[in-house]
């Protein structure tokens, strides 16, 4: 797999049901979510595209004050063994369970989204 | 080995960043007593938008030595963001005491007020120039809202409560040591007494850090004349007495924890901390120096918070800390403090802090953390080689 069909790959899980795809390693069984066309721990090519349950864990988060708006961001832990950041949509702390949704944003990026469950 | 240093910093200066740079450069030959046509390495840092407002520079230490007019041997830009600084002088005295040149000018600044200008924040540029690439996972990185770096050291400082039980006070007391420390400092444009209170009663940026702990970005540039050439010098001959660098060039949401930096790495055994009678430590947030006086060895890790208590940080106390304020109160020229807490030494060294000079300052250990989201770590010790 090339990063375009890796791209490809999450593009297709992303627009199916704003599930989370990851890559996870099948030589080391390591996960990752910022993609490579290689494992980035043990080298491995044998790498395959997963869809995550999106349940994890707030590891951290900051509500941002800028010019009058407020928002919230961050960093899950998912339950497969790897972290993404994200966007939370309502208040949340440190541990808190949360599910974790991508939505495109345009043609080329995509929201990542996470409410408490 | 550092001949001459010199600065020039502004909130908001309205001419072109190459008359800052040259000005600054010439002030800095001026110390070292040398002319620009003795140059034979520039070593340079640039950030992206810094330089007149264009996205970046096309060949930058061409273009610089286009405009000075000089022909340097030898051109090299460094890439650690607020610790290339550091690695300039290391790298400066490595390449002349292996003969390849005798006078190297480092070069640090440029322009925040363009970016500042449009609301953003450096490590956030791609809200100012959508063409710049920030990771290479940009895709799905840059659909989401974020305040970087304010925000990533946001996440760092709330994890840090969470795990070790640091608090907002803690974090403010770092800024009211430094603000009494920039009282006297002829460089600072905050100066005004602070206390506890007023720094948690400014407004909260992205929680928990609030105005008063965060660098205000400005204009201005450092140079930084390193050569053998020191007869015409008045300057100390200060050396390099230990130096390391680390790399963790992984997104932190792929860090095992948010918590640590690369300083951990680059100062670890480098130089034995009780012979130093000054620190001069990256504090582009608050939070930034808590966890370097963890992550060098002052104080284990989670400690962090406890160790300003215990501890007097002004330049006056038993652990001097950015003794002459840091760039929470100079300001950050173009996004990089490096410069800042680097002229700090020298002037201790050399015994040129006037009102904020700690006394028979002999080492300074200084540590540099910069780059997207604090990728990067220098430690560099200086002293007089005895
Ligand atoms: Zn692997």
């Amino acid at each position: 797999m090339n990063l375009d069909e890796i791209y490809a790959k999450y593009d297709k899980i992303i627009r199916e049901d704003s599930s989370l795809p990851y890559i996870k390693c099948n030589n080391c069984n390591s996960t990752f979510f910022y993609p490579r066309h290689f494992c980035p721990k043990c080298g491995s090519n044998n790498i395959e595209v997963m869809r995550s349950s999106g349940i994890g864990k707030v590891f951290s988060w900051t509500k941002i004050y800028r010019k009058g708006d407020k928002w919230i961001y961050g960093i899950v832990e998912l339950e497969e063994g790897f972290k993404v950041y994200c966007n939370f949509t309502e208040d949340i702390k440190i541990g808190d369970k949360v599910k974790v949704k991508v939505v495109p944003k345009d043609d080329r990026y995509y929201s990542i989204i996470a409410s408490k469950i | 080995m550092i001949v001459g240093f010199a600065s020039n910093l502004y909130k908001k200066y309205e001419g072109s960043t190459f008359e800052i740079l040259a000005d600054t450069l010439f002030s800095a030959l001026d110390v070292a007593g040398l002319n620009k046509d003795e140059i034979d390495g520039l070593f340079l840092t640039a950030l992206p938008g810094t330089f007149d407002s264009y996205a970046a520079l096309h060949f930058p230490t061409t273009q610089i030595a286009q405009y000075l007019g000089i022909k340097p041997k030898f051109t090299t830009v460094f890439d650690y963001g607020g610790a290339s600084a550091l690695s300039m002088i290391y790298h400066a005295y490595k390449t002349i005491k292996a003969g390849e040149g005798d006078t190297i000018a480092c070069i640090v600044g440029g322009k925040a007020s363009d970016i500042r200008g449009k609301g953003v924040t450096v490590d956030a540029i791609d809200k100012a120039y959508p063409d710049v690439s920030l990771t290479p996972f940009d895709r799905l990185f840059r659909g989401l809202n974020d305040l970087n770096p304010v925000s990533d050291y946001a996440l760092v400082a709330n994890r840090h409560m969470y795990l070790f039980g640091s608090t907002d006070e803690q974090r403010a007391l770092i800024a009211v040591r430094q603000r009494f420390n920039a009282q006297n400092n002829e460089k600072a444009i905050y100066r005004d007494p602070l206390t506890v209170e007023q720094v948690l009663k400014s407004s909260i940026v992205a929680e928990p850090l609030r105005l008063l702990e965060i660098v205000y970005p400005i204009d201005g540039f450092h140079v930084f004349i390193v050569s053998k050439r020191a007869s015409k010098s008045s300057l100390r001959p200060i050396e390099v007495l230990a130096y390391g660098e680390a790399h963790w060039t992984v997104m932190p949401a792929e860090l095992d924890d948010i918590v640590y930096t690369p300083a951990v790495q680059s100062a670890k055994g480098i130089f034995d901390l009780n012979k130093v009678d000054s620190f001069e430590l990256y504090d582009s947030f608050t939070i930034t120096v808590m966890l370097q006086v963890e992550d060098i060895g002052l104080i284990e890790k989670g400690k962090g918070g406890e160790f300003f208590e215990k501890h007097d940080t002004t330049y006056l106390g038993d652990i001097p800390i950015n003794t002459g304020g840091g760039s929470l109160n100079t300001g950050q020229p173009a996004y990089m403090s490096g410069g800042v807490i680097l002229e700090e030494a020298l002037l201790q060294l050399n015994n040129m802090a006037k009102g904020h000079q700690v006394k028979d300052a002999d080492t300074v250990f200084l540590n540099g953390i910069g780059g997207w989201n604090r990728a990067h770590s220098v430690s560099l010790v200086l002293g007089e080689a005895k």
